[in-house]
């Protein structure tokens, strides 16, 4: 592929030296993270990221994907002849088979870019090799979708609100008042009893139920809580609450 | 785990994720801008990253792919913020950054950092992301591939277009007058 111009090189490398961070904000920002990720801050958000793998060959990949390809490696398989395999092979790596075909215009609108991609095979959460428990939702589809379509103005307020009540909550429980806590996470629970913060709200209401001296209860839920979700990455830490 | 392994285990992170901050911040943050997120959330998206890296790191298993993982991320979070703010909304913060003496070149910055922007307004998400990645980040075919979950020949794809595009524009601003860089 030919690459940029000297020309298109330069501009772009002062796009990105203005597109950075200033030294001062970067040691603020370091330090905030710093002192967050001490203090054992929870992300505002229940994201699980896997880590990213070795990306797949094109032509394989893309013949694999689709019945034909399939088909025709079946024949293959069974010994319907070389010259097959051969053609295969060949015509998948003409560039026009081996890039998606570009959406029509109707098809982007509901069908992102990112998706002309057939659904990954389910990757095997980190640490979660040893479970017998499927890892929770698969996180990947979700930022494809809302990226292509932005939030809606009916998600946007409830999220808004969720994230609200449970910082509310964890602040209450930073100052020693978990009685206040419970109330706010009980409201929350009510409130979004499937929120994208459901993992979040229950690791500080188990916490919340320890401090206000509710060990039993506390344990209980934790329990509860580590058979549904064995590779949270809450796990450790709802392990280690009322311990 | 006792609580006091627990909190060594969190110190330990603590201290892995102000390596990955020291040196892929200016990264993130510029991902985050990319994917939407509007410049008065920005920080509060890369402290959101930055706590996931926190909780996740003793899982990320090293492949080289650093910055595919952090992206992956970025996306995510970045999937939780408002959008539809105008990318070229700029708070200039770099201009200040490098050489401040020289004159010309902040001015020089300024240009490209308005060209760039508007250009990369006009892109289709796929292959903004693919550009940004690629030639303002320097990320490699491979690694791209794997921060957006998509095969290589796909990245050649968007790339293609998108540097063609970007040509393009740059022969256009020259044939209308020598003043353009």
């Amino acid at each position: 592929m030919k690459p940029p111009s000297s020309q298109a090189r330069l501009i772009l490398e002062r796009y990105k030296a203005a597109e950075s961070l200033r030294v001062d904000e970067k040691a603020r920002l370091g330090e905030a993270i710093r002192e967050r990720a001490l203090r054992g801050d929870l992300p505002r958000f229940d994201i699980q990221p896997t880590s990213p793998a070795v990306p797949r060959t094109g032509w394989a990949h893309q013949v694999w994907s689709s019945l034909a390809g399939k088909a025709g490696l079946a024949l293959v398989v069974l010994g319907a002849g070389a010259g097959v395999a051969y053609q295969l092979r060949k015509d998948a790596a003409a560039p026009g088979l081996i890039e998606p075909a570009p959406p029509t215009p109707g098809e982007r609108e509901v069908a992102p870019t990112f998706s002309t991609e057939p659904a990954p095979a389910p990757r095997a959460e980190p640490g979660a090799a040893t479970s017998n428990q499927p890892p929770p939702s698969p996180p990947r589809a979700k930022p494809e979708r809302q990226l292509a379509a932005p939030l809606t103005s009916a998600s946007e307020p409830t999220i808004d609100e969720e994230v609200k009540l449970v910082k509310a909550a964890q602040a209450a429980l930073q100052a020693g008042d978990a009685k206040r806590a419970l109330r706010l996470l009980d409201e929350d629970a009510a409130r979004f009893p499937s929120g994208k913060l459901t993992s979040v709200r229950q690791v500080a209401h188990m916490t919340a139920l320890c401090q206000a001296g509710q060990r039993e209860q506390a344990q209980q839920e934790a329990a509860s809580f580590l058979a549904k979700n064995p590779s949270s990455p809450f796990a450790d830490r709802v392990k280690a609450i009322c311990r | 785990m006792s609580e006091a392994a627990v909190r060594q285990d969190e110190s330990q992170a603590a201290l892995k994720v102000t390596q990955v901050f020291a040196e892929h911040a200016d990264f993130v943050w510029r991902s985050l801008r990319r994917l939407g997120v509007a410049a008065a959330d920005v920080d509060d998206a890369l402290q959101e990253v930055f706590l996931v890296v926190h909780r996740r790191i003793a899982q990320y298993e090293e492949r080289g792919l650093v910055r595919a993982w952090l992206f992956s991320i970025s996306r995510q979070v970045s999937s939780h913020y408002h959008r539809g703010v105008k990318r070229s909304e700029s708070r200039h913060r770099g201009l200040l950054v490098g050489s401040p003496s020289d004159p010309e070149e902040l001015v020089a910055r300024r240009e490209a950092e308005q060209l760039v922007s508007t250009f990369l307004e006009g892109l289709e998400e796929p292959q903004r992301l693919v550009f940004c990645l690629a030639d303002i980040e320097g990320l490699t075919a491979p690694e791209i591939a794997a921060a957006l979950d998509v095969n290589l020949n796909t990245v050649y794809g968007r790339l293609r277009q998108a540097r063609k595009r970007f040509e393009l524009l740059l022969a256009e601003r020259a044939a209308d007058g020598p003043e353009a860089t």
